[in-house]
């Protein structure tokens, strides 16, 4: 179980780097009073919830693991 | 420096009005983004799927906790690719001043195509709505034919297609009398679409901050002096 834990963390530590890519090749063109940050924000909120989620659940099974 | 539409390409002069400054619309994206809200939403309930053993027949919670962790994953990578989409369809430009017209495409995440066309090369302009929806939205297609070899352009998923079409030919008519760059306005009832609003007067032009504070042409009075 950790094991997979530690692949987990590898893989989103690859996409927060090619996030921070995206991002950084995008806000070079941003305009003043454009939605380029709002569009940031929104989806940094959503990668982070979905992080908070998906090792929510994983504690769940790993729980029921350590029960049996 | 962060740009602003009196810096908004490289090469624009210092008292250069612009009178279009357009990205796509919004309501062109939705197809796209349904199809994203989809695939997550799909892979958010085969997570919660997974938790229930009686849905999948699975007891191994080995299994089960690499699945769950697979998906998410799956969907964090959809989340950077959704983001890399809007971008994409966010920075397309269309911009429109008193001696050009530029396009901006955001083709690809690395790959950005800046075209120039100065406006006594613009032989035509036509504007397209086609669809329900476009109908419905007022935004569609600009096509403007150039002079020469040149290519034609092809705006696309534009709000107010006749208007920014009436406001290119007019300035581009005006341009082709030999009238002063500073002294080009349109005579045309919306004067300007800026981020996809209209615009009816130079003051509310300047007060967008499409004009120069010192440009003759911020007060009709003042344009025909």
């Amino acid at each position: 179980m950790n094991s997979l834990l530690i692949f987990y963390a590898l893989f989103v530590l690859i996409l927060v780097g090619v996030g921070v890519l995206v991002i950084y090749n995008f806000i070079r063109y941003r305009f003043k009073d454009d939605k380029t940050l709002l569009f940031i924000g929104l989806f940094s909120l959503l990668f982070v919830l979905d992080i908070i989620l998906t090792l929510s659940l994983f504690s769940a099974v790993s729980a029921s693991t350590i029960g049996l | 420096m962060i740009n602003d539409l009196l810096h908004s390409f490289p090469g624009q002069d210092q008292n250069e009005a612009v009178f279009v400054f357009a990205r796509p619309y919004p309501v062109a994206f939705l197809g796209t983004a349904l199809i994203f809200f989809i695939v997550f939403i799909f892979s958010v309930l085969g997570q919660l799927a997974l938790m229930n053993t009686n849905f999948f027949q699975i007891s191994d919670t080995n299994v089960i906790g690499f699945a769950v962790l697979f998906l998410g994953i799956f969907q964090l990578a959809t989340i950077i690719v959704f983001l890399v989409a809007v971008l994409d369809f966010y920075y397309d430009l269309i911009i429109v001043t008193d001696r050009r017209l530029i396009d901006i495409d955001q083709e690809q995440l690395f790959f950005r195509r800046i075209a120039e066309l100065s406006l006594e090369d613009i032989e035509d302009v036509s504007s397209q709505t086609q669809g329900f929806l476009q109908d419905l939205f007022n935004y569609g297609t600009v096509e403007i034919q150039t002079a020469g070899a040149k290519d034609n352009f092809n705006i696309r998923n534009i709000h107010m297609p006749r208007e920014v079409a009436a406001i290119t030919l007019d300035l581009s008519e005006k341009a082709k009398r030999g009238v002063t760059e500073h002294l080009r306005l349109p005579d045309t009832s919306i004067m300007g679409v800026i981020n996809n609003r209209a615009i009816t007067s130079p003051g509310a032009l300047l007060a967008a901050g499409a004009m120069q504070p010192t440009d003759m042409r911020r007060s009709p009075r003042n344009a025909f002096e």
